[in-house]
């Protein structure tokens, strides 16, 4: 459906946000993970025909969208990662003016739509409150309404769940999960939770580049028995972040735990972990990090 | 802790961006203001640019402006930590209160008090500018600056920082602080300009907390020197002005101190209740609702939205609430002068809604920014931009909400003139002059402003900057002209100035403006699809990045629209280019003035040779109002009149005549001729002999075509033309007049200053006349033709009317000799016509303007009869008034023949019985200079218009006193001695002496009428009228010599002898005189009768012409007035007189008594201002009520002793 061939992008400070990007993104939920400041949110405003890229093509059913971004917009649900709204303006006044704007011309039917939207996102009974004084889950249930007017046929949601509560977000992950089935939903996120949950197809980006990409379980398979285990002393940490490939580190009551890939056994008290996404997501970021490191040095 | 607060915050103001901003601006201000010759606060004519006055002035004004700084400052220091949500860190610190509170206000203070220097030194690096004349420049003096700053501005500031200081720490609100401080400007501006009239003076002194009407006040009558020596000293009013706000501002300081709390109370969210909550929405799950599109339903609601943005917010109310109560003010007061108004006419209405020009500019350049970043400022530009909704629609949207804004401000600013022409009695209101004037042609180009904002906006990436670039292209629309680009082809939005008359409509003015509309208009489109193109959707984009899209422009649509506008844009260019340039010549006010030099350079080598004089006019004049053209062919006759043989003769034609098609002098050859400038030299075959004459055959066209640039006439108009002789007909000899006058444009050209006039002892000038030099009296006659549907008028007596082709033909001709001055006006007339003891009077008005045409027929009869009576027989035996345009003011008195401008008497509202009656007073001037001017004609030298205007203010004044009485005149004096004595600061070569007034307006009008009145109080009427008939029959019709002041004088000497010091001290010095009622006590006598015991302080000084003062003996006899009124209250009339009698007072005299019949409550000396005296206010005193309290029983329980 939605095919993105060599894009790049470099902004006039010389930042390349985004390098040499392919992807072909099919039906249904497609998740985009990666950290901050990978070039997720560049990528998505490129889709979203609202940042014009240096190089390359982006088509959507066929349809070259750079050249047409009219015709995009036309099928287009965009919920930005953060947004604001005009003062003084209540939920049902922006979702209508919305509306208009997206080309629903008929009143009854407007009508129709704006309230089955405020009523599926649970905004109805607020719906004449200010915008302006909703909370977040509130504000960002109203950005996915209106994202949602006009059926779009691409959907596009950049960290929606960033600041909501547990219930929120599976309130929110029923409602796209929803929305997922006969459309494109492109979900970028940094949380790799929002990906295993609902995405059958994914990406990894870092450093404006696609460094991963295909089923989440697919991917996992690639690293099982390659990711090992072990609980260690906090003063320990340096030691083997300089001796192995430690991909990530947490706190576990009261104890660091530290993951680390291998493809062989490191013995040492480590134990076989049964890969997931995220440490599918860590042994990826690692392992970029640490090419970009040898050939930064190699350079140097 | 408080001086550590206080560096601290000093320190941090000091560095915020506030402080840059502050600085750069008001800075800028002053000094551009000090730089730029055309503007000037406070300096002027012998008023140096850095004089303490012009300082003073100076920055009291700008600190006017000073108080949208003050928030910034002092509501910041008390609110930035509240706004950044730092009050709870800083406030559970262990400050006090006291300290924090006082600390923040003396740093914040310091820091605004530094940063606001920036005025005094904008003016004095400006005067230390090379390209400011240094002779206008006094000697640097630091302490002047350093005073005013300190003392005037510094308080002042002071003043307001503890106001906003106050306001903020109540409200807590940076935004109720601005508000309230514009409030307070608002408010200031209304009460000044509301109480701008004198008699509001003091107490707007003492409550202007600017000190702006304390310095006007206090410096109203400071003569030149004055203005550069002195600075305003603290006493009086200025003290009592300085206590008052003293004390508020001490009493908001403790206010706040008092209000401030480190504990803010929790603010209640108020949310209103939702009572509809248990609503079902009509659908549970939104149905697929397949977009269509309608551009035109989202241009609609866009362009709702943001009209409703605009106007729901703050600052538009503000601004338009502050600009309506404004125009209100403008539309209520049209002053014509001596406190009358004109009659709200629709044409004075639709002027009066151009107040809101600034109000227009402010708003366009502010909501253009806010509407064109409104998406981004909200965070809403992603969603609102990945809608389909096409671009143009936003573009359009919100450039058609600004204008509509615009729109529905003018048009209730419309409704509002139309109310005022309801209150105030219009008879009719023209509906179509409204649409026309009043909105399309007033809104069209700020339309056109609208639309380059949105452009500057869009195209650039900060809306600051592009606020600032609009600001810059305003400022160089206004000062560009100033240094030689004047063309309106390049200034985007240009005009070409649209004058209006109630006569004459917009005339053909307003055809070349809108081809110059139209251009622009051209351009406009591009700009506009330019805006839609470059629109920024989505992430900000550089504009290098956006102008890749222009080529959209190749888009057929695009390029077919881009390439009608071009070639609109230049085909109407180039008319206009065509019409500036090619049929008119585009001369800019430099050109005009290297022009007057080159002239003087030419030719003035042949000023002084000896010339014939015109003897006799003879002109046949062609008017075409609807093609600007004049064909004249002129029959005149000159004569030697010198004493030796002349053997060239040079004549010069007016700069107005396009072309000479032939010049013929009998008996000579053209020997030159200067094309530029229209001079001609004629050689003559035999010189002429003393006592011989020629005649001189010519025939010339003025034939405008087209419109110029700027200056198109206002003389030759389709409806009320008005040409006088000197722009039809050549002048024998060098005519001065074609030099360069002003004589600081002199000395930037390297010219040395001329005299204004020969000096009176000159006499070998006073066989010349004061209006021209190369003729005497001359016979005239002359036929004037003009279009079917008009009246044509000229000086002389009607032989012969006819028509011909379709033009109406005059034939007039006057039986005696005039002056060689002479016009021809044309227009469509309404004529009233009344047959008075044999003489002719009539009045040729506009069909509209009947209001007070009664009362100017009433003056010319009381006129001619009074005046025939006292000084001699009325010579001609009609008196003709004829309206002319407002593009020009005033009344001009031509031989039996009057123009009358719409704009002075015709519409003035003289309903109210105790207004000045201003139809009557220009009617019985302009009749009184059939004697003052054409009887008796003054000599080319100093005084000649004390001759002509003095005396026709005198004779109207007798004629006023006749109708309206002692008390009218009291009024009509108070405003003449105000202007007279402001006048003297701002005269640019000094004072004269009446006697040798060298055409200073303030002298022969302002203190001719003041001195006039005083003569003929005390010489009595009958003596001085004895006076002036006596000139009449010894200089009457004489031009060998002519009038001059010395026979006045000479002849008012010889009737009273005894008052020669008086004649002295009026004419032939500037005497001022400072008379004050001290004290008044009034004692009840046992016989019924009052004692009433004046205490005076009296003085009197001679000026010299720059103003300095020497005090001289007094010895005069002086009124003493008592009253049972204050004779400057209205309703004050002779019975409210007890007593009124000259008294003998010297320099020694304090105490005065006088016994009277009638218990009496004021007393004064000189009560009526005969004498000039700086300060008019203080010479009548009220009666204390404590002695009025303490006498017994009022005249009412005595009639018998009111019998006086």
């Amino acid at each position: 459906m939605l095919s993105i061939k060599n894009l790049s992008h470099t902004y006039p400070n010389g930042v390349h946000a985004l390098n040499d990007i392919n992807l072909e993104i099919p039906k249904g939920m497609f998740g985009l993970l990666g950290p901050n400041g990978a070039g997720k949110s560049s990528l998505m405003r490129t889709i979203a025909t609202l940042q014009q890229p240096t190089t390359g093509s982006i088509t959507f059913d066929g349809v070259d969208i750079l050249n047409n971004p009219d015709s995009l917009r036309r099928q287009l649900g965009y919920l930005p990662q953060d947004f604001g709204v005009y003062p003084r303006v209540s939920a049902y006044e922006m979702l209508d003016h919305m509306a208009v704007l997206k080309g629903i011309s008929n009143k009854k039917e407007r009508k129709e739509v704006v309230e089955g939207l405020l009523n599926q996102t649970n905004l109805f009974t607020v719906r004449k409150k200010k915008l302006s004084t909703y909370s977040g889950g509130m504000r960002q249930r109203f950005g996915i309404a209106q994202a949602l007017i006009g059926d779009p046929k691409l959907i596009i949601v950049d960290e929606p769940t960033a600041g909501l509560d547990p219930e929120e977000r599976n309130r929110f992950h029923n409602l796209l999960a929803e929305i997922g089935e006969n459309v494109v939903v492109i979900l970028s996120t940094h949380i790799v939770e929002d990906v295993a949950d609902l995405c059958p197809n994914m990406v990894i980006i870092e450093g404006g580049q696609i460094v991963a990409g295909g089923k989440p379980q697919a991917l996992i398979d690639a690293i099982r028995g390659k990711i090992w285990r072990k609980a260690i002393e906090r003063s320990e940490l340096e030691h083997y972040k300089k001796n192995t490939a430690v991909i990530s580190s947490r706190l576990s009551a009261g104890q660091t735990v530290i993951h680390v890939a291998d493809d062989s056994e490191p013995g040492d008290g480590f134990t076989h972990r049964e890969p997931d996404l995220e440490d599918v997501y860590f042994a990826t970021l690692f392992e970029t990090r640490r090419d970009t490191q040898t050939s930064q040095t190699a350079a140097a | 802790m408080l001086l550590n607060i206080a560096r601290n915050e000093f320190r941090y103001m000091l560095r915020s961006p506030q402080t840059y901003v502050a600085f750069a601006t008001f800075f800028l201000l002053t000094f551009l203001a000090t730089v730029n010759d055309n503007i000037q606060i406070g300096a002027g004519g012998n008023v140096s640019v850095n004089s303490p006055f012009a300082i003073m002035q100076t920055l009291i004004t700008m600190n006017i402006f000073a108080i949208f700084v003050i928030p910034a400052y002092m509501a910041n220091a008390i609110l930035k930590d509240h706004e950044h949500t730092m009050d709870g860190i800083i406030f559970s610190t262990p400050i006090t209160k006291p300290a924090y509170l006082f600390g923040r206000f003396i740093g914040a203070f310091a820091a605004m008090f530094i940063v606001m220097a920036a005025t005094p030194l904008g003016m004095l690096v400006g005067t230390l500018w090379p390209s400011v004349d240094p002779e206008t420049l006094a000697p640097t003096n630091l302490y002047h600056y350093v005073y005013s700053y300190t003392v005037f501005v510094g308080s002042s500031m002071l003043v307001f920082s503890t106001i906003v200081f106050a306001i903020a720490t109540m409200t807590r609100s940076i935004m109720y602080t601005y508000l309230a401080t514009m409030g307070f400007l608002m408010a200031y501006f209304i009460a000044s300009r509301y109480f701008s009239e004198p008699e509001f003076g003091e107490m707007m002194a003492i409550m202007d907390p600017f000190l702006s009407r304390g310095l006007s006040e206090a410096t109203r009558y400071w003569t030149a020197i004055e203005r550069n020596t002195l600075l305003m000293p603290i006493e009086d009013i200025i003290l009592i002005n300085r206590l008052i706000w003293g004390g508020i501002s001490a009493a908001l300081l403790a206010a706040s101190y008092g209000l401030f709390s480190f504990r803010a109370p929790a603010k209640m969210k108020s949310e209103k209740e939702n009572k509809k909550a248990s609503e079902k929405p009509v659908a549970l799950k939104a149905p697929r609702a397949v977009p269509d599109s309608s551009a035109l339903g989202q241009f609609i609601m866009r362009t709702k939205f943001e009209i409703g943005a605009v106007v729901k917010s703050v600052p538009f109310l503000v601004i338009v609430g502050f600009t309506f109560l404004l125009v209100l003010s403008a539309l209520m007061n049209r002053n014509v002068g001596f406190g009358i108004d004109a009659l709200p006419v629709t044409r004075l209405m639709v002027q009066g809604i151009q107040g809101l020009e600034l109000a227009f500019l402010v708003l366009i350049i502010f909501y253009s920014a806010d509407i064109i970043w409104r998406e981004r400022k909200d965070g809403v530009h992603e969603i609102i931009d990945a809608t389909p909704a096409p671009s143009l629609v936003f573009v359009a949207s919100k450039m058609i909400a600004l204008a509509l804004v615009l729109a529905i401000v003018l048009v209730i600013t419309i409704i509002m003139g139309i109310m005022v022409q309801f209150m105030d009695g219009a008879d009719s209101i023209d509906m179509s002059l409204y649409f026309s004037r009043g909105f399309a042609h007033f809104i069209y180009p700020f339309l056109l402003a609208t639309v380059l904002a949105v452009f500057v906006q869009v195209a650039l990436k900060n809306r600051f900057v592009g606020m600032m670039v609009m600001v810059v292209y305003l400022i160089a629309t206004i000062v560009l002209g100033a240094f030689g680009f004047e063309h309106p082809l390049y200034f985007y939005a240009s005009n070409i100035p649209t004058p209006l008359s109630d006569l004459n409509g917009s005339g053909r003015y307003i055809e070349a403006d809108w081809w110059l509309k139209a251009y622009w208009s051209f351009f406009a489109v591009l700009l506009v699809m330019m805006s839609y193109i470059l629109w920024n959707r989505g992430t900000l984009q550089p504009l290098s990045l956006r102008m890749r899209r222009l080529v959209a422009f190749k888009r057929p649509v695009a390029a077919g629209i881009a390439a009608v506008s071009l070639f609109g844009f230049v085909s109407t260019g180039s008319f206009i280019f065509y019409n500036t340039n090619i049929l008119n010549q585009y001369l800019t006010i430099d050109d005009l003035e290297q022009a007057a030099v080159e002239y003087e350079a030419r030719f003035r080598q042949y000023e002084n040779l000896p010339q014939p004089r015109t003897v006799a006019v003879k002109m046949d004049v062609d008017i075409y109002p609807y093609e600007q053209r004049v064909d004249m062919r002129g029959f005149h006759i000159l004569e030697n009149k010198t004493d030796v043989a002349i053997d060239t003769v040079h004549m010069v034609f007016p700069p107005s005549i396009d072309e000479v098609a032939r010049v013929e002098l009998l008996g000579g050859a053209i020997e030159s001729v200067d094309e530029d400038y229209q001079y001609y030299i004629f050689a003559l075959e035999t010189p002429m002999q003393p006592g011989d004459k020629r005649e001189l055959n010519f025939e010339i066209k003025i034939d405008k075509k087209g419109f110029a640039h700027s200056r198109n006439s206002v003389t030759l108009v389709r409806n009320g033309t008005f040409i006088s002789g000197g722009e039809v007909a050549p002048y024998i000899g060098f005519a001065p007049k074609g030099m360069l006058q002003d004589r600081n444009t002199r000395r930037q050209y390297g010219l040395e200053p001329l005299p204004r006039t020969p000096k009176l002892e000159d006499a070998s000038q006073y066989g010349s006349n004061a209006s021209r030099q190369d003729s005497d009296f001359v016979s005239f006659e002359t036929t004037v033709s003009t279009v079917g549907s008009q009246t044509a008028i000229a000086p002389g007596y009607l032989q012969r009317e006819w028509q011909e082709n379709g033009r109406n033909y005059y034939h007039y001709k006057m039986d005696t000799p005039i002056r060689n001055g002479y016009s021809y006006l044309s227009a469509d007339y309404d004529v009233v016509h009344e047959d008075w003891n044999g003489i002719a009077i009539e009045v040729y008005h506009h069909a509209p303007h009947t209001y007070n045409v009664g009362r100017m027929i009433e003056s010319v009869k009381d006129s001619i009869s009074y005046f025939s009576e006292a000084f001699s027989p009325y010579q001609y035996k009609q008196l003709r008034i004829v309206e002319f345009p407002a593009y020009r003011r005033f009344a001009q008195a031509f031989p039996n023949t009057v123009p009358y401008s719409e704009g002075i008497g015709f519409i003035a509202d003289l309903t109210d019985e105790e207004d000045i009656d201003l139809a009557y007073y220009v009617t019985s001037h302009e009749v009184a200079h059939q004697w003052w001017g054409h009887q008796l004609v003054p000599a080319y030298t100093q005084g000649s218009t004390m001759i002509t205007e003095a005396l026709a203010q005198y004779s109207a004044l007798l004629v006023m006193e006749k109708k309206y009485g002692k008390n009218q005149m009291r009024k009509f004096l108070k405003f003449e001695l105000d202007r007279y004595l402001q006048g003297r600061a701002g005269d640019p070569e000094g004072e004269l002496p009446l006697y040798k007034v060298e055409g200073q307006q303030y002298i022969h009008y302002r203190k001719g009428s003041v001195v006039m009145y005083a003569l003929r109080d005390y010489l009595g009427e009958d003596v001085v009228n004895r006076a002036l008939s006596r000139l009449l029959e010894e200089r009457g019709f004489k031009s060998d010599p002519y009038a001059t002041s010395l026979d006045l004088l000479r002849l008012m000497r010889e009737e009273a002898p005894e008052h020669d010091q008086l004649i002295t001290d009026l004419f032939e010095r500037i005497t001022l005189f400072d008379l004050k009622a001290d004290n008044v006590n009034v004692a009840a006598l046992s016989n019924g009768q009052y004692k009433v015991t004046l205490t005076v302080d009296t003085a009197k000084f001679e000026a010299d012409s720059r103003g300095i003062e020497t005090e001289v003996t007094l010895n005069d006899r002086i009124d003493i007035g008592i009253f049972t009124e204050n004779p400057a209250d209205k309703g004050f009339g002779d019975e409210n007189v007890i007593y009124l009698s000259k008294h003998a007072v010297n320099a020694n005299t304090q105490t005065i008594e006088i016994i009277v019949n009638k218990m009496p409550t004021h007393v004064g000396i000189d009560p009526y201002n005969k004498l000039i005296d700086r300060n008019s206010n203080d010479n009548i005193r009220a009666v204390p009520p404590e002695v009025l309290a303490a006498l017994p029983a009022s005249e009412g329980a005595v009639p018998e002793a009111s019998s006086d």
